[in-house]
């Protein structure tokens, strides 16, 4: 019965083994495409587009927020009632003056929102605001004006945009922490979505990629510390971590079992961390917002490069390490808006140009000029 | 392809020669063709294939290390691409039967030789697609049942059902095309 299979099975293979067929004239085609698209990137221009609309949004969201007048009530006095007061400025934010002891009371019109302000306290007797100003009364420690009871009428807006700057921000060291969203590639699903691409060059661990990678997002976070040389220049830097990841079918292929292999669904995580150091100019400086922009560089170095292999029976992981270090220069543009005395949230959308450093397969090196978003609060000493 | 021009042929493609890679596509694809419809019995999803196992033979040429025949080490791609494929589509679940198949042999000679390719490719595509996997894997590509089992996840002896199945239906098809 074996000779019979085997014979059998001889004049099958002899039959199917080197049989050809003919093969259309697109198969070649679909190749070459293919293994052009590897090669030419996605054209700069569009990614510029891209990132300027994001830029131009978030620029106009912060507008809308602190611009735009309040349909609430005004808390700025009527034309109508003039009043005379003398303005003692007072660094001093609502917190701390929470935290005074009271001798005497103060009526300060409330503001909409918790921002610091300048508070102009009243010392010589004033005429009432008008009627629509919510009043609520405080006190504060004034041992000049012991005995006597001020109403502050603060204008919200107007108290954002005092030019009186912070005059401490020369020598004045602050930190920061956030976190950081980077382009995948997809402005139809920039938030959630993913970015097809091919990407085929073999990996050191044995792992073949035979299908379209799917691209995540790009998460960043990190820790930094800011030197303000002068009320317009500071410099930064910090330590970041940065996660990459991807999706794609690839074949593993064990060397100590070359003739068979493995294929599935993988996913690859790319385990970096990485020193920025930027330069900050502020272009506008207020008590509560600033706008400024920025521009630096960042070495990042590659910690581990994980692949998970869905098998159907198993789940295949491999680590390699990542030699080398990635290199990137970045620049854009930054608002911080100030919700405490020495303590603000900042938005930094930039962008971000990644230099080939021969690192793993991975965005960066698929799209290496990319747009990211970053987000953190910043306190100051 | 001539052992020394396969060798130049490969070198300059792992440049990015186009020509030299057009070369090799066109040494290799009919025959690589004809596998990848072995195994997927469905023109349309065979050229896929045989495109994506192209893409993936150029972009893994430089691991060739030239030990071998090059053909053997291309087909293994196509073979993967199209496991790969069979997986994707769940085309490879096990139906659940597989016991013993009895031999057909009755003293006659195999009726393998009474059968042209084309007739036979039909066959061979008809038959259910883990039979047909393990077939072609077995019997054309040479591979072991061990090899196989830990390929497609199944046991060994799953592996040796599946193959006799095959062969039977085949044989059985022959004579009743004869």
């Amino acid at each position: 019965m074996e000779d019979f299979e085997n014979r059998f099975d001889l004049e099958v293979r002899s039959l199917m083994e080197n049989a050809e067929e003919d093969v259309p004239s697109r198969i070649w085609d679909g190749v070459s495409s293919a293994l052009d698209r590897k090669k030419a990137p996605v054209p700069a221009a569009v990614w510029w587009k891209r990132a300027a609309f994001a830029v131009a949004a978030a620029a106009a969201a912060a507008a809308a927020v602190f611009l735009v007048p309040r349909s609430t009530p005004d808390n700025t006095p009527t034309p109508g009632a003039p009043m005379v007061r003398t303005e003692v400025p007072v660094t001093a934010a609502p917190a701390l003056l929470s935290e005074a002891v009271p001798s005497r009371p103060i009526i300060v019109a409330a503001a909409p929102a918790p921002a610091p302000a300048v508070v102009a306290a009243e010392t010589a007797p004033q005429e009432m605001p008008s009627p629509e100003t919510t009043e609520t009364t405080v006190t504060k420690k004034d041992t000049k004006d012991q005995g006597q009871t001020a109403k502050v009428p603060l204008s919200f807006n107007k108290a954002l945009f005092n030019k009186e700057s912070r005059p401490k921000d020369i020598g004045r060291i602050s930190i920061s922490a956030g976190g950081n969203l980077q382009s995948n590639g997809s402005p139809a699903k920039m938030l959630t979505g993913f970015r097809y691409a091919r990407a085929k060059a073999p990996a050191k661990a044995g792992i073949t990629e035979v299908s379209e990678s799917t691209y995540g997002m790009t998460l960043s976070a990190g820790i930094g510390v800011r030197y303000n040389f002068n009320p317009k220049w500071s410099i930064g830097t910090g330590v970041t971590y940065s996660l990459l990841s991807r999706s794609f079918t690839a074949t593993y292929y064990d060397t100590s079992s070359p003739d068979l292999s493995v294929t599935g669904k993988t996913d690859n995580f790319q385990h970096y961390i990485g020193i920025p150091l930027n330069v900050y100019y502020n272009v506008i400086s207020r008590n509560a917002i600033k706008f400024y922009v920025w521009g630096g560089g960042s070495v990042e170095k590659g910690v581990a490069n994980k692949f998970i292999l869905h098998d159907s029976s198993r789940d295949i992981r491999l680590t390699e390490r990542i030699p080398g270090v990635q290199w990137s220069a970045g620049g854009g543009l930054g608002v911080e808006f100030a919700v405490a005395p020495n303590f603000g949230i900042y938005l930094d959308p930039g962008w971000r140009y990644y230099f080939n450093c021969a690192q793993p397969n991975s965005i960066r090196t698929q799209q290496p000029f990319t747009m990211n978003f970053e987000i953190g609060i910043r306190a100051g000493f | 392809m001539d052992k020394v021009t396969e060798e130049e042929l490969i070198g300059r493609s792992i440049k990015g020669d186009r020509r030299a890679q057009k070369s090799i596509y066109d040494a290799l694809s009919p025959k690589m063709f004809s596998l990848c419809l072995r195994y997927t019995g469905d023109r349309a999803v065979a050229e896929d294939i045989l495109q994506d196992g192209f893409i993936t033979l150029f972009g893994r040429l430089d691991s060739y290390a030239g030990k071998g025949s090059f053909e053997g080490w291309a087909r293994k791609i196509f073979v993967n691409t199209a496991l790969m494929y069979l997986r994707k589509t769940d085309a490879l679940k096990l139906s659940g039967d597989i016991e013993d198949a009895r031999s057909l042999d009755n003293g006659e000679p195999p009726p393998g030789q009474q059968i042209g390719y084309k007739e036979l490719l039909k066959m061979i595509t008809s038959l259910e697609p883990s039979s047909r996997t393990v077939f072609n894997m077995h019997v054309i590509e040479g591979y072991s049942h061990k090899e196989i089992a830990d390929s497609l996840g199944i046991t060994e002896a799953t592996s040796r059902s599946k193959l006799q199945r095959a062969r039977l239906k085949l044989q059985d098809m022959i004579r009743k095309r004869n």
